[in-house]
């Protein structure tokens, strides 16, 4: 059963098209990674999902309920830059969220606990950092216990140690709820996302389950780390490597040897039993990342490697 | 309805965390009880400051009653109360949009009709509850300090002039959600108000005939009653209250 089933969604201003007309399904209770470069699109599709934008053509139904046809989705959003009444404190915005959506007995105090922010009640939302603000917007938008959580790059802005709080937290709604959100650090995707899809220049240039998309694109590299005492030995293992009919490449960089195969089973089988008396501190299969395979797909060029990547 | 009243009570309250509330209310409620003052104290004023100056002339000025106290009422809410409405209103709607608030509370449960009208409602009770504590004040100072003019006839002055108010906040709130930003927004108020202040020229049915009828029936003068001034300016700030909804609903946000 599909949580989000988005079809033909289109989107103009004026000569420019935003969004090229592209179909996406959304499977209930994943979390689902919305990726894409800057520009690509993702803020015009949450827009239009949340109800804030109308779409030029084509439709988003969300949970059986087609958006902008009168009836309200059961969604939660949350905004890249939640923007809140700086006079309030975090618990009377709870509480008038809640008076909206005619909740008589919300759970207010579970969530302002839940996203950290039990001891900022009573402090008028004003004085709040960019990561409270973070925090009590998904805190708004998950009391009225929505069926769709829409987030729109919850933690691009926020600092490690917020990043990682927020991560958690969305972490912790697997299973509960499906969870779509925007986000360009690939590396925040890659760490909780079940499926992602990769939108560029307004058209979607893929949607995988995670897992696939990383066993797909997989590399059949594999990394040694050696004592350093090893070197000469692992020298010698190089000579041997490079005989064999599965090993395309070998890289000795002092005391870390990088072998490339064409057989990823036979590199498997036998490249453990020629470690046997060298000091290993490290065996590993590089897998793919998913900056890798976003690189290669919006032919990004030029972008530093590492575990995120502000596109 | 239980939304309105959630939307209402919101906007009542930040009309009071914010301040404005008490603002509105000390500047109509001081004009209220400065009016009759003035009106009494001017001649003195006036003789204080041409004192040696104008040696040889002899003015005289007629001793103040209370339709200079009425009058000083009108003149006084006449241009501060308009520069509240436009102040109070036209940033109310664009301010929220701009500052990205409406991108927060518009996907709940919050219909967009329903957000105009509580702002409006709560405006007009801001209004309505000044005017009356405004002309409280200029009626009791009027009575201690000159003789008491018709409740009735001042009852209905103050009536009018909140209506003439609130037809200016609706369109300065009109004007809100029109314009792209504060300064197109403030921009678009001001000539929506200077147009509806123009047409009293040129027209009895315009907004601003209502003070002069309201002045009329205050100081027991001779006017044609101006019933279709006043239904004409009801039927304009429903119009631009409707039109706000309208324009809201189709507006995009963020």
């Amino acid at each position: 059963m599909s949580a989000i089933i988005i079809e033909g969604l289109a989107k103009r201003f004026g000569t420019l098209a935003a969004l090229a007309g592209f179909d996406l399904t959304v499977p209930r209770g994943a979390i689902f990674g919305f990726l894409g470069p800057n520009g690509a699109g993702k803020t015009t599709t949450l827009r239009i999902m949340a109800g804030l934008a109308h779409a030029t053509a084509g439709r988003v139904v969300i949970e059986g309920v087609e958006v902008g046809r009168g009836q309200r989705p059961p969604i939660g959003y949350l905004p890249d830059t939640p923007s809140f009444y700086g006079w309030m404190t975090a618990r009377e915005f709870l509480r008038y969220i809640a008076d909206l959506h005619g909740l008589e007995r919300p759970p207010i105090d579970a969530m302002l606990e839940r996203v950290g922010l039990a001891d900022a009640a009573r402090k008028r939302i004003g004085g709040f950092s960019r990561g409270m603000k973070q925090r009590l917007g998904l805190a708004q938008a998950l009391l009225p216990q929505p069926r769709v959580l829409l987030l729109d790059e919850p933690v691009s802005a926020l600092d490690p140690a917020g990043r990682k709080a927020m991560l958690d937290i969305m972490s912790e709604l697997r299973g509960e709820l499906t969870v779509f959100f925007s986000t360009h650090i690939l590396g925040d995707a890659e760490r909780i996302c079940d499926e992602v899809g990769i939108l560029d220049r307004g058209r979607l240039v893929l949607q995988a389950r995670r897992d696939d998309l990383l066993a797909r694109y997989a590399r059949p590299i594999f990394e040694i780390d050696a004592a350093p005492s090893d070197t000469p030995r692992l020298s010698a293992l190089a000579g041997q490597l490079r005989a064999l009919p599965w090993v395309d490449r070998v890289n000795l960089e002092g005391a870390r040897l990088r072998l490339t195969v064409n057989d990823v089973d036979a590199a498997r089988r036998e490249v453990l039993p020629m470690l046997a008396g060298l000091s290993v501190s490290r065996f590993e299969m590089l897998g793919a990342t998913l900056e890798d395979i976003f690189l290669g797909l919006t032919n990004s060029a030029g972008v530093p490697t590492g575990t995120e990547v502000a596109l | 309805m239980r939304i309105f009243g959630v939307q209402l009570r919101k906007e009542l309250r930040e009309l009071w965390r914010t301040r404005k509330l008490i603002v509105v209310l000390a500047v109509l409620v001081g004009f209220g009880l400065m009016s009759p003052i003035l009106a009494k104290i001017t001649p003195d004023l006036l003789e204080q400051f041409s004192e040696g100056q104008m040696e040889g002339i002899v003015i005289t000025i007629p001793e103040p009653t209370e339709r200079d106290a009425i009058d000083q009422f009108l003149k006084n809410i006449s241009q501060f109360g308009l520069l509240l409405a436009l102040l109070m209103s036209f940033g109310v709607i664009v301010g929220e949009r701009e500052r990205g608030q409406l991108a927060l509370v518009f996907p709940h449960p919050l219909p967009r009709e329903v957000f105009v009208l509580a702002k409006f409602a709560a405006l007009a009770i801001l209004f309505v509850v000044g005017m009356l504590l405004s002309a409280l004040g200029a009626y009791l100072y009027t009575v201690l300090l000159f003789d008491a003019p018709s409740l009735g006839g001042f009852l209905a002055l103050t009536w009018l002039m909140i209506v003439w108010l609130l037809c200016l906040v609706a369109l300065s709130l009109l004007a809100s959600a029109l314009g792209r930003s504060m300064v197109a927004a403030g921009g678009i108020a001001f000539v929506l108000i200077i147009a509806v202040l123009l047409a009293s020229l040129f027209t009895p049915l315009a907004p601003g005939q209502l003070l002069d009828w309201g002045r009329a029936l205050a100081v027991g003068a001779d006017a044609p009653a101006r019933w279709d001034a006043l239904i004409v300016t009801l039927g304009l700030s429903a119009l631009a209250v409707s039109a706000n909804c309208l324009i809201l609903r189709r507006q995009e946000i963020g």
